[in-house]
């Protein structure tokens, strides 16, 4: 990091349904995003549940691929989990990242409020 | 929009948009995600797809600066075409119901991600060092591969629209502005 360097070295993992939460009303998941850009958290999208599974293990393996090359050059790097870790995307996410033997913490955020 | 509806307005999105710990050294204009920008496809009901950073993803956190000389490579190429194709099949995916607009947002200035104005500079190499270099009108690489990976997957062709975080004259009102004008004129449907 030399001079004028304004990036913040902290990223979240987003799932999909949060990335694009205003499309849902999902005002607590709206307000987590606005809460983490606040703090100036940068994002980094997961695939969207449902796609096929082969699609979702390459996206994955992309967003792993950033993740270790961060968290190498000292990033903190958090994954948002919703609920009760439903989603699959996330589930690929965090197997990706065991088998790199990459520990990301979590940070768990509960769909079903409204803020 | 209401709770359960899928919206049928996509963006391709680059990473650096939502994430400025994905750009180069000194050229991050703000901490995290540029929130007024994201706002604003946010509230234009815009499904985003937040794309890989491909020169992140290959050069890493810690890259030098490049120009498009240094990106115009076999081997960035077929890293851009890689990551361009898991771009395409998840915008399959999410446009399988329909799409009544894709954008494409890309980064002016850069030698891989611009849309219209890239950054060139035929000196630039070996020990690093302040060279000069030039914006000019062209694509990146990134850009020209993306597009002809989406062609290739006879996806609808976006219209592309540069942030133009990079370029000199760079002011983010008038940045903002231009966008909200950009996404207001969705007069390209691309029905399916």
């Amino acid at each position: 990091m030399r001079n004028s360097d304004t990036r913040s070295r902290r990223i979240a993992v987003l799932p999909e349904a949060l990335m694009n939460a205003h499309l849902a009303n999902a005002g607590l998941m709206l307000s987590v995003q606005h809460a983490l850009e606040r703090v100036g958290y940068g994002v980094i999208q997961l695939p969207p549940s449902g796609a096929p599974p082969e699609v979702v293990e390459i996206a994955v393996r992309f967003v792993v691929d950033q993740v270790q090359d961060y968290l190498k050059n000292a990033y903190e790097v958090v994954e948002v989990t919703l609920g009760s870790d439903a989603d699959e995307a996330s589930r690929v996410f965090r197997a990706a990242c065991r088998s790199r033997g990459i520990a990301v913490p979590k940070l768990p955020v509960e769909p079903g409020r409204r803020a | 929009m209401k709770q359960g509806t899928r919206s049928r307005r996509h963006a391709l999105l680059s990473n650096c948009i939502a994430n400025q710990n994905a750009k180069v050294d000194e050229y991050a204009l703000c901490p995290g995600a540029i929130t007024p920008f994201m706002d604003l496809l946010r509230r234009a009901d815009y499904r985003i797809q937040q794309m890989p950073c491909p020169e992140m993803t290959f050069l890493g956190a810690n890259r030098w600066w490049q120009v498009r000389e240094q990106y115009d490579t076999p081997g960035y190429r077929a890293h851009c075409r890689s990551l361009a194709s898991s771009v395409a099949q998840l915008l399959a995916f999410q446009i399988k119901d329909g799409c009544d607009d894709l954008i494409l947002i890309g980064v002016e200035g850069s030698g891989s991600s611009a849309v219209a104005i890239t950054g060139v500079g035929s000196l630039w190499g070996g020990r690093p060092e302040d060279l000069a270099w030039e914006q000019v009108p062209g694509k990146g690489v990134w850009i020209e591969e993306l597009e002809a990976v989406l062609a290739k997957h006879d996806l609808p062709v976006p219209r592309a629209y540069g942030f133009p975080g990079e370029l000199r004259d760079f002011d983010m009102d008038r940045a903002l502005a231009e966008f909200a004008h950009f996404l207001a004129a969705r007069d390209r449907p691309h029905a399916q």
